[in-house]
């Protein structure tokens, strides 16, 4: 435009210059905006409809878990932990209820790993679901967030029964768990894994070949495997740029040697590859809860059940089939003085806690190490040259979540 | 517990070489009283751990703890010419070091580039308040090896070298640290509060952060 | 009707002049009316839609099966505060939504309902539509503008961006029409399209235009912004565009206008393409029946055309429920790379058409026993052209996609 442009003397704000056409704009992309997923700033500079630079700013979710973990004991702090990402909470409790477990060598039974395994691989699909919907919202698809939710919501039903609560779940007990399954709840995950994978099936068919959907994925938002490690970016985001690094095959915690399951691995590195693996880890999760199930030490509930009232020695006393590894008194519960740092394959990638006890009910020291705020970080670079609408693909790809950013 | 002895031993040796730096330091020595009188008191936590540590010094003497076993990167470290305080291993398995901060940026390089080590990925950084000191933890993760891998590096005036050059992670996670406990990261391109808005005052994660407002004392009982 | 009143109005003594202005303006205030209940009946069903394509139950707690849902929502935009910040351009930011709302309302006078119901039977009607629908856009750009709003800018310019795009392609594909049917006169248009003996199969969509629809249908999506062509109000990207800024009766004005222009376009659609006010079985219904009456024929008539308008209004909310969003680029290019090339032979197929049909040849071609007359030779020849044109063209877009695709591979450790 060689012609200036006057805008009238009201329209005049910070950011309005009298040469409008010379200037780039800035655009404040949240903290409220639709497709920010929570409160994130963007700063962003754009040309036109490309965007120039643009600059995270977080901390609006900020709630001090970290300070929090001082001052109180850590069964009080528990039930906060859920809220440090509140999609997968299940996550959050293993790492935190591993270190101390390892902190005073506490020993898990196998009924209890199992368990856990059986809980943290639905979490794992319920937050990959979640993720779908949004996805495809923010690339303007209305419809499938519907279809996740309700999917979602079968798995919410689950773990309501086992635990109480559908989001916030405060289950798992230092060396246990703080209750058996219900009786008959194997069953009814079984029936629900068994109609899963026809749900993405239909969701793939909605989806995978829908041109306007290919157009907007494939080839965008490539992210460089190596620039990838060093922006310390993990999980299924970092599995899209081919490299197969998943804890749960290269470190195994729980029993996760036991099962036997693939890593799904991209080669493009762009948003449709991210997209499919987390589709595809939504079935390999399906895989290995099916594994557990069958290898559940004790079986359903109901059958241990039975066995004990009969008086069965081996199901009243094996140590593996108990839920918990070593009675604690809550109350009173105080750690060892140790330090450690447990990492676990979220779905978000490493989730990691740190902690050091001193010897005193309350831990001396947590930190939580969020997937999501190095995934993060990799979205300037990414962004840079790209055009505004794919902001909201790329950043929908590498799945953020803010509780977990901000913690 | 049997595995109380293991935990307790890199404890004294974290604090033997540190002792003299935290001393020429100095800083800090106004707030170790009211700790020695809290180890009277059983209730307070903070003071309680401080209290741990006091008596540990008179022990050494008597009964010098054998010196954790270096592990295989303290090794390494060790023959590239690094000088590691080897801190045994933590709960988890992970072998933990401790290096000066004057050569730690270097030895830095050295673990993400030497074969033997590859540690390309910067899990995570954590600030320790240890009340006498400031203490980051930096948590190494290598992605061909799969190994993990812990880095102590105690800050010299409240200061650690930057290792943005080697991690990009570094990035976020120091301005985090330095929000959060005031380590300052020298060569950091832009050391700025993260999550605590950007007026705000103090370090709150040090363990002598007060909240001046009355109606959040509640925290501090 | 329009005798009876003019008529009357005669007898008062009024001149004729006069009385067509009275008559213009009374048939815009019918017609206007039944467009806002047309709208406020259009927004439920696209809830009700959008509900039963992600299971849900949709509105249904305000009257009965949620009727007045839309009502309730009306008073409730009546009353909402009109929120207005010191910063925006007054004049502007007021004019914008009228100057959006009163242009799709004025497509529906010209819209042939029946072949008495229309407001003013202009000679060019078809181009005084277009003409009329450019304007809304007009209207995107001010409020962007006005609202002092950055994500208003961005929507409001890509509004205009895609205006240009899409007008062309959608002008294009109408003066096939216009071609095929001699007018640009909306009755004639309709009554063109019926004269030929076969019914819904004689109508323009399908006789000689099938290209020309698919171009029309996809334009007409993208000039009226709704979803995959929704960038000006893209609510994950710019919030809600260029209407962001803008509450209460504001608002509602966009709301509606954008509701009615859909409804306009649709009905144009009808009119062009899809035999406007005749039933698919050709000629009307209740007329083979033995029905002479001409208010009862009006009546079906009426009844045709905006049933028809609705199928179209409902597919467009299948759509809706279905499709992701485009990218400007992908937009702009969609319609500069494939429709408006595509539109151009299209054209020059009809023309073609056209001129080999007023050609009074009688010369036949004979194979053997098979003999065809040579206009028929060249139809057929045209229209496999145009098929296999539209074939290549769609394939050379979805061949890229496919052949990505399977490059995708999965690899465990």
């Amino acid at each position: 435009m060689a012609t200036t442009i006057t805008p009238p003397e009201t329209a005049q704000g910070v950011y309005f210059e009298k040469d409008i056409d010379t200037n780039d704009m800035v655009v404040n992309i949240g903290p409220q905006h639709p497709s920010t997923h929570g409160v994130l700033r963007l700063i962003t500079t754009l040309d036109g409809e490309l965007v120039k630079s643009m600059e995270p700013v977080i901390g609006y979710l900020h709630r001090s878990k970290e300070k929090m973990a001082e001052s109180r004991s850590l069964f009080q702090y528990q039930p906060t932990i859920d809220r440090v990402e509140y999609l997968s909470s299940f996550f959050d409790h293993y790492v935190f209820v591993s270190n101390v477990e390892k902190i005073c060598d506490i020993q898990v039974p196998k009924r209890v790993q199992y368990i856990r395994m059986i809980t943290m691989e639905l979490n794992r699909i319920t937050s990959h679901l979640l993720w779908f919907g949004t996805f495809l919202l923010d690339l303007g698809a209305t419809s499938p967030m519907f279809y996740a939710f309700r999917d979602r919501e079968k798995i919410f039903k689950l773990f309501e029964d086992l635990t109480g609560a559908r989001m916030m779940y405060n289950y798992y007990r230092f060396g246990g768990v703080i209750a058996d399954m219900p009786e008959g709840w194997l069953d009814k995950v079984r029936l629900v894994i068994d109609d899963l994978p026809k749900r993405f099936d239909e969701y793939e068919a909605l989806v995978n070949k829908n041109p306007i959907f290919l157009d907007r994925t494939i080839g965008v938002g490539y992210l460089d495997p190596q620039q990838a490690i060093q922006y310390g970016v993990t999980g299924p985001t970092l599995r899209g740029s081919g490299i197969a690094l998943d804890q749960r095959k290269t470190n195994p915690y729980l029993c996760y040697d036991e099962v036997e399951f693939d890593v799904p691995v991209g080669k493009n590195g762009d948003c449709y590859d991210r997209y499919k693996i987390r589709v595809q880890e939504m079935r390999e999760s399906i895989r290995i809860i099916r594994q557990c199930i069958e290898k559940m030490p004790g079986g359903d509930t109901a059958e241990l059940n039975r066995r004990r009232k009969a008086g069965d020695e081996d199901a009243l006393n094996n140590p593996d089939y108990q839920i918990t590894g070593k009675k604690i008194n809550l109350i009173t519960f105080k750690p060892n003085k140790g330090e450690a740092f447990t990492t676990v394959e979220s779905p978000r990638g490493f989730l990691g806690c740190y902690m050091i006890t001193d010897g005193t009910p309350k831990a001396y020291r947590v930190k939580w190490r969020g997937a999501s705020f190095s995934n993060l970080s990799i979205l300037p670079p990414l962004m840079e040259g790209r055009l505004f609408p794919d902001l909201m693909a790329i950043f929908g790809s590498i799945d953020v979540i803010l509780p977990e950013v901000d913690r | 517990m049997s595995n109380e002895n293991e935990i307790d031993k890199p404890q004294p040796a974290s604090n033997n070489e540190p002792a003299a730096e935290a001393k020429a330091a100095e800083p800090k020595t106004a707030e170790a009283k009211p700790s020695e009188e809290g180890a009277e008191k059983p209730k307070p936590v903070a003071a309680k751990a401080a209290a741990a540590e006091k008596p540990a010094a008179p022990k050494k003497e008597e009964t010098p703890p054998p010196p954790p076993e270096p592990g295989p990167y303290a090794t390494l470290l060790g023959k590239l010419g690094f000088s590691p305080a080897p801190l045994g291993k933590d709960a988890t398995g992970m072998e933990m070091i401790e290096l000066k901060s004057s050569e730690f940026l270097n030895a830095a390089v050295a673990l993400r580039d030497n074969a033997e080590a590859q540690f390309d990925l910067l899990v995570s950084v954590s600030g320790v308040d240890w009340k006498d000191r400031l203490e980051a933890v930096y948590h190494l993760y290598s992605t061909k090896t799969f190994d993990r891998l812990a880095l102590k590096v105690t800050a010299v005036d409240e200061k650690i070298p930057s290792v943005v050059s080697v991690w990009q992670t570094a990035d976020w996670h120091e301005r985090e640290t330095y929000d959060l406990f005031g380590i300052v990261f020298e060569g950091h391109p832009n050391l700025e509060r993260i999550l605590m808005p950007v007026d705000w005052i103090g370090h709150p994660m040090r363990k002598d952060y007060k909240v001046e407002d009355p109606r959040l004392v509640w925290n501090e009982r | 009707m329009k005798d009876f009143l003019y008529k009357l109005l005669m007898d008062l003594g009024l001149p004729p002049e006069l009385i067509f202005f009275i008559w213009a303006g009374l048939m815009f205030v019918v017609i206007s009316l039944v467009g806002q209940a047309a709208v406020v009946f259009m927004v439920l069903m696209e809830r009700k839609i959008l509900a039963w394509l992600t299971q849900r139950k949709g509105p249904n707690r305000v009257g009965p099966w949620g009727l007045l849902q839309t009502v309730a929502d009306g008073v409730k935009l009546l009353f909402k505060e009109d929120v207005m910040t010191p910063e925006q351009d007054k004049l502007l930011f007021t004019m914008a939504p009228v100057l959006f709302f009163l242009p799709t309302f004025v497509i529906y006078g010209l819209i042939p309902f029946t072949s008495e119901l229309v407001g003013v039977d202009l000679t060019l009607g078809l181009l005084m539509v277009f003409a009329l629908s450019s304007i809304g856009v007009v209207g995107i750009v001010l409020a962007g503008w006005g609202s002092n709003n950055k994500y208003s800018l961005i929507g409001g310019m890509r509004s205009a961006s895609q205006a240009i795009s899409y007008e062309i392609p959608l002008v294009m594909s109408a003066l096939g029409v216009a071609l095929a049917s001699g007018s640009l006169n909306l009755k004639e248009i309709v009554e063109a399209q019926n004269a030929g003996q076969f019914g819904a199969f004689s109508w323009y969509w399908l006789s000689i235009l099938p290209l020309s629809f698919v171009i029309f249908w996809i334009s007409s999506i993208a000039e009226v912004n709704r979803i995959p062509f929704d960038l000006p109000e893209a609510e994950s990207e710019l919030v809600s565009g260029y209407n962001t800024e803008y509450s209460g009766m504001k608002f509602a004005l966009f709301f509606l206008a954008e509701y009615a222009s859909l409804f306009g376009m649709s009905a144009l659609m009808v009119v062009l393409f899809f035999g406007g006010y005749y039933s698919p079985i050709g000629g009307l219904i209740l007329e083979r029946l033995g029905f002479n009456e001409p208010l009862l024929l009006q009546f079906e008539m009426a009844t045709w055309l905006i049933l028809k308008t609705y199928v179209f209004i409902a597919l467009a909310m299948l759509i809706r429920g279905t499709l992701p969003r485009l990218k400007p680029d992908q937009l702009m290019g969609f319609s500069w790379k494939f429709l408006i090339p595509l539109s151009l032979v299209n054209l020059l197929l009809i023309a073609m058409l056209k001129i080999s049909w007023s050609l009074e040849s009688t010369a036949v071609i004979s194979l053997g026993a098979f003999s065809i007359s040579l206009q028929y030779a060249v139809t057929y020849l045209l229209m496999a052209l145009a098929l296999f044109l539209v074939l290549m063209a769609f394939g050379a877009l979805f061949k890229r996609k496919v052949v990505t695709r399977i490059q995708m591979q999965q690899r465990t450790v």
